[in-house]
């Protein structure tokens, strides 16, 4: 019966902190620490296997796939992480105003969110990009106007369960100021667990935002975005496997560093303890 | 019953109608002048009076909400207009592609939810440490590896080095197992890890507490109440799911080469193909509206106390 | 479980069962059955762009009154023979040719294909329409619109092919050519048999199927797998990733593409910087052509003086000086022009940087990946900043960025496809480009040169001024600064003989023939 602390929580949530770690002190330090410049091109030296001077090799255009991997870390987990907060940008607004306004407002707002929600995610951002021309830019905005709807309606049903403590209601009724309720009795009621929303979205974000730049209509060569790499790197599969296999691989770490983070702390928050054969 | 389900549709229409909205302005706003980028392509030499003229001829000259009300009412006679692409009628554009991303949809959902249940009932009820922890392990991985890399190694294992499976297709049913297996592995350990979420915490209500120390079987508990429980949530998802796979297809379709629904809205984008996509738009929208309404009639039908809109999980037996 | 095949089959991947059985098996029985990657299916069946199964792959139902010979002249097909004098074309068309359904091609039959040809909007031959007169069964005349000398020339596009009046045409064209459509399965797969009572001489390939595979990965995995015969079509990328061990046969045209940039002449800021030539001189003097023509393609593109090929419309290149690989004279030009080098490397100006915007984005990004990249290279090295903007849409390409001005240079591989010898310089140079390339278009003088070459009544009057042209184009004004000269590419695996050609459109895939 006790089995339960031990399987789910720390192991999980350590991974997570220490791979999300790693990734952040590449993000921060891989642009000084990679060997090579990530974009200096090599022509005699395509295509090369791991060697010293190249640790995982070279691509197709005679780059160090190591340096690159590294200082396209930032790009890759910057744009996740800007694209995490034009969402909360959008979604926070709406989903206090629906809330705390309710009656009419509310229902146009949460009909407004059904609607986005009814289209397929890559499609509507794909549409977006489209107007936008394709760039990460465009697809940090499309995957932000396609995703922002969940988010504000988790904000609203927090702010919902927000306004009717007692202590909220009080001070309601007290004649505080819209503006002072929200920061003062809202906001640190909501952004906990928006917070550990967000890591687990985080991972979502992370894979759309590579998928979009595998097709080709995100981040731009010769920019390191992973995904962008892997989309450079598919018509030398047969030749170099491994220029498919890095990019992958640590695009599926970071993503599960989000996810085991984002449970890890929602396990902790969440302490009932169910019951055990 | 009747009444549930008008309410159903009368709440509905509204969302709808938004959706047309949304999806036909954002698509007719884009940049890009379909009519040019068509006689472009065709490298022909084109005079101002003929663009003009072909304008008029797609309606392109008219105000946007004229447009838009045409549009509304052509749909109504189920005329989407023609695909400025290959001048064949939206109609007849659907039903080239949507068969094939219908069959891989529904396989995928159905794999998942068979994947799922396995993944989840075992890691909620197992007692072997090991065996719960490497499924929650392997579940989180599986989330986390992103499908469009998981496609590619699938394909450089099985039809690139084994050669078991031909690339381009043959026709047989075998050149979708790829596929579905891609589409099916993630949301498969998403379907798996809400299970085990939804079978513990219903363990940890009290009646199931109370029915396992009164010493009934666990098979019995499983069936008779936790399913009961969990089963209108996983519905729902499941509904969610398959809007999901019919729209996510477009990253599988793209690499199997499967001219399926996802690379039609995908060619249709870069070609401004305006009658496409917002057909498109449309129909993803109208799905994701049938599935949840599907499921919510079930939900209706499974719970009793859903029909009294009460939500509470107390129930006993 | 039968069930399900047979929905699949029915509904979905329905592609040509008798394929089925493919790989090896097929070639050993002497090519009867070839099999094409293609890219994407662009046939539209609409009325008024129709152009299913003429568009490429060119399914060689229909035939064209004329096709390009060697050196792009036409030549005849349908037409026996065309006389042009005051205005006025005298056609003899060729006689003892039947339509597929047995019906005779003569002098009404191409009068009445020619009409409704010309019910599309795509009308490049621009025939006076009321001028149609048939002087005899098989001789008939009319007039241009426009008093053009180039109508002939105009109809070796396949577009502009002869079909049969009789049924749909969108569901089953009725031509003359050597092969019949046998399934056509919209964006999968377009399979055709031979025509055994073809006119002319019968081509050896009994079966073709054309598979679209629109991604150029896939196209050469198919390959390499067997899955295909041949790639059709070709980019740098896959010609980057081509296997060492000779699994793979490149087979080629002579140089017809062109890999050249065009500079923005009249951008408003900040996109005002190539309007001073010396700008517009350090960029061509910048670039490494012949390093390039080394490691892109396999080593077979060349190095640029033009656009034009120097073995099309016999044209030469003389008149053509082009530009070598000199970078420390493209710094000195920079610096001459006021844009000094910083403590960075990068140049600027008066507080302002020297950077350029450069748009890959034609024919489509995955068509000239990785030029972009190794451009951008080469002109940091001499400290010009380069913002690259890649689109892989035409219409985002057009609309934003060439319509507006608001690039720098546009990188373009394109080539003349037509036997007009004024055709791409007119529509991409003169200043009433019909193509959007308003910015791009040098002004008065290349206007003058390019309107006496489309007036000009004589074939030697129009070369010699489409030569004038050119020179002011690349040379004079660097309009366009060329890179490469590029040939025309299929993919196949050791053992095909295709007889390639310049314009995709006329490989005859029917001699196709397997060692």
């Amino acid at each position: 019966m006790k089995l339960l602390s031990l399987r789910t929580t720390p192991l999980g949530l350590n991974t997570g902190i220490i791979l999300i770690g790693c990734l952040l002190l590449i993000a921060f330090f891989g642009e000084n620490l990679a060997p090579h410049d990530p974009n200096k091109m090599d022509l005699l030296r395509r295509l090369e296997g791991m060697s010293w001077t190249y640790p995982l090799g070279t691509d197709h255009l005679g780059r160090d796939v190591l340096s690159r991997l590294m200082s396209g870390t930032l790009l890759s987990l910057g744009a996740a992480v800007m694209t995490a907060v034009t969402i909360l940008f959008i979604a926070l607004p709406i989903g206090l105003i629906s809330a705390m306004l309710g009656g009419w407002v509310n229902h146009l707002l949460m009909r407004i969110t059904d609607i986005f929600l009814a289209f397929p995610m890559i499609i509507f951002s794909l549409v977006i990009i489209g107007f936008l021309g394709a760039s990460l830019n465009s697809a940090i905005i499309g995957v932000a106007l396609a995703w922002w709807p969940s988010l504000a309606r988790l904000v609203h049903t927090l702010t919902t369960d927000a306004l009717s403590k007692d202590f909220v209601l009080a001070s309601r009724q007290c004649g505080i100021s819209p503006i002072k309720l929200v920061i003062r009795h809202i906001l640190p009621q909501i952004l906990p667990p928006l917070f550990v929303v967000m890591s687990l979205e985080m991972a979502s974000i992370l894979l759309v935002l590579s998928s979009l730049s595998f097709l080709g209509i995100g981040a731009q060569p010769p920019e390191a975005e992973w995904g962008a790499m892997l989309n450079e790197a598919r018509p030398f599969f047969t030749e170099r496997p491994g220029l498919l296999l890095a990019p992958g691989l640590l695009i599926s770490l970071a993503v599960m560093g989000f996810n085991l983070l984002g449970e890890g702390i929602r396990h902790k928050l969440d302490n009932r303890s169910p019951f055990r054969w | 019953m009747q009444t549930f389900i008008l309410k159903r549709i009368a709440t509905a229409i509204p969302t709808l109608l938004g959706m047309s909205m949304l999806g036909f302005f954002m698509v007719a706003l884009t940049p890009g002048d379909p009519v040019e980028m068509e006689l472009r392509r065709l490298g022909v030499i084109f005079t101002p009076d003929q663009v003009t003229a072909l304008r008029q001829e797609y309606g392109l000259d008219q105000p946007i909400f004229k447009r838009y009300l045409d549009w509304l009412i052509r749909l109504l006679h189920l005329d989407m207009g023609h695909s400025i692409a290959s001048g064949r009628s939206v109609l007849e554009e659907f039903k080239t592609h949507l068969p094939l991303t219908l069959i891989l949809a529904s396989l995928s959902l159905s794999l998942s939810i068979l994947l799922s249940s396995l993944f989840g009932i075992t890691a909620a009820l197992t007692r072997s440490q090991i065996l719960g922890s490497f499924v929650q392990f392997f579940s989180i991985f599986l989330v986390s590896i992103p499908s469009f890399w998981l496609a590619l190694l699938l394909l450089f294992i099985f039809a690139l080095s084994l050669e078991w499976i031909s690339l381009l297709g043959s026709g047989a049913w075998y050149d979708l197992v790829l596929p579905v297996l891609t589409l099916s592995l993630g949301s498969a350990a998403t379907m798996g890890r809400l299970i085990r979420d939804r079978i513990l915490a219903a363990m940890s209500e009290d009646y199931i507490r109370l029915a396992i120390t009164k010493g009934l079987s666990p098979a019995l508990i499983l069936r008779r109440h936790i399913l009961k429980s969990i089963l209108p949530p996983l519905v729902t998802n499941w509904a969610v799911t398959f809007g999901a796979l019919l729209g996510g297809s477009v990253i599988v379709e793209n690499i199997f080469n499967l001219p399926g629904l996802g690379q039609m809205a995908l060619q249709a984008v870069f070609e401004r193909d305006f009658s496409i996509l917002q057909a498109y738009l449309l129909f993803m929208g109208l799905i994701f509206f049938v599935s949840n309404f599907i499921a919510d009639l079930l939900n209706y039908w499974l719970t009793p106390h859903f029909r009294e809109q009460n939500s509470s999980q107390g129930a006993t037996e | 479980m039968s069930a399900f095949t047979r929905t699949l089959r029915a509904g979905s991947i329905a592609i040509v069962c008798c394929l089925l059985p493919l790989s090896s098996s097929a070639i050993a029985e002497e090519t009867t059955h070839l099999r094409i990657a293609v890219k994407k299916d662009r046939y539209s069946v609409d009325a008024k762009k129709f152009s299913f199964t003429t568009r490429r792959p060119s399914a060689q139902i229909v035939e064209t009154a004329v096709k390009p010979d060697v050196n792009f002249k036409p030549q005849g097909v349908l037409f026996k023979d065309w006389d042009y004098k005051n205005g006025v074309y005298s056609i003899n068309v060729r006689e003892g040719i039947k339509f597929h359904d047995g019906s005779n091609f003569n002098a009404e039959a191409a009068i009445a294909a020619l009409k409704l040809y010309d019910q599309g909007k795509s009308d490049f031959l621009q025939i006076d329409q009321a001028s149609f007169e048939q002087t005899g069964p098989y001789s008939f005349t009319f007039k241009s619109e426009i008093g053009s000398a180039l109508v002939i020339e105009n109809m070796t596009h396949r577009g502009a092919s002869l079909f049969s009046t009789a049924g749909d045409r969108s569901k089953n064209p009725i031509g003359t050519g050597p092969y019949l459509l046998e399934d056509y399965q919209p964006k999968q797969s377009i399979t055709l048999k031979r025509n055994d009572n073809y006119w002319g001489e019968k081509p050896a390939t009994e079966k073709i199927s054309y598979r679209f595979i629109a991604d150029d990965q896939v196209r050469l995995l198919a390959l390499k797998n067997n899955e295909v015969d041949v790639i059709a079509e070709v980019t740098p990328q896959m010609m980057l990733a081509l296997p060492k061990d000779g699994s793979i046969v490149v087979h080629q045209s002579r140089p017809i593409r062109y890999v050249a940039l065009l500079a923005n002449m009249h951008g408003k800021a900040p996109f005002d910087i190539m309007q001073d030539k010396r700008v517009r001189e350090a960029i061509a003097y910048a670039i490494n052509r012949p390093q390039l023509a080394e490691i892109l393609f396999d080593g077979r593109g060349e190095v640029a003086k033009g656009i034009l090929p120097n073995w099309m419309f016999d044209l030469g290149d003389d008149h053509v000086d082009g530009f070598a690989y000199d970078p420390d004279k493209a710094g000195a030009l920079l610096d001459d022009a006021g844009w000094a080098i910083g403590e960075n490397g990068m140049r600027a100006k008066d507080g302002r940087q020297l950077k350029l915007r450069l748009v890959a984005a034609y024919p489509n990004v995955s068509s000239v990946r990785p030029m972009p990249e190794l451009l951008e290279q080469m002109f940091r090295s001499i400290g010009v900043e380069i913002d690259l903007v890649q689109v892989d849409d035409s219409g985002v390409y057009d609309d934003t960025y060439l319509a507006t001005g608001e690039a720098d240079l546009y990188m373009e591989f394109a080539s003349n496809n037509n036997t007009d010898p004024t055709y791409l310089l007119y529509n991409l140079f003169h200043s009433r480009t019909p193509w959007g390339y308003q910015y791009t278009a040098p002004g008065k003088t290349v206007d003058a040169l390019l309107e006496k070459a489309r007036a000009a009544q004589s074939r030697e009057e129009i070369i010699d001024y489409v030569r004038k042209a050119h020179r002011s184009i690349v040379q004079d004004e660097l309009a366009a600064i060329p890179i490469l000269m590029v040939p025309n590419f299929n993919l196949s695996r050791p053992g095909m003989e295709i007889p390639m050609f310049e314009h995709a459109d006329w490989i005859d895939y029917g001699r196709v023939t397997v060692k």
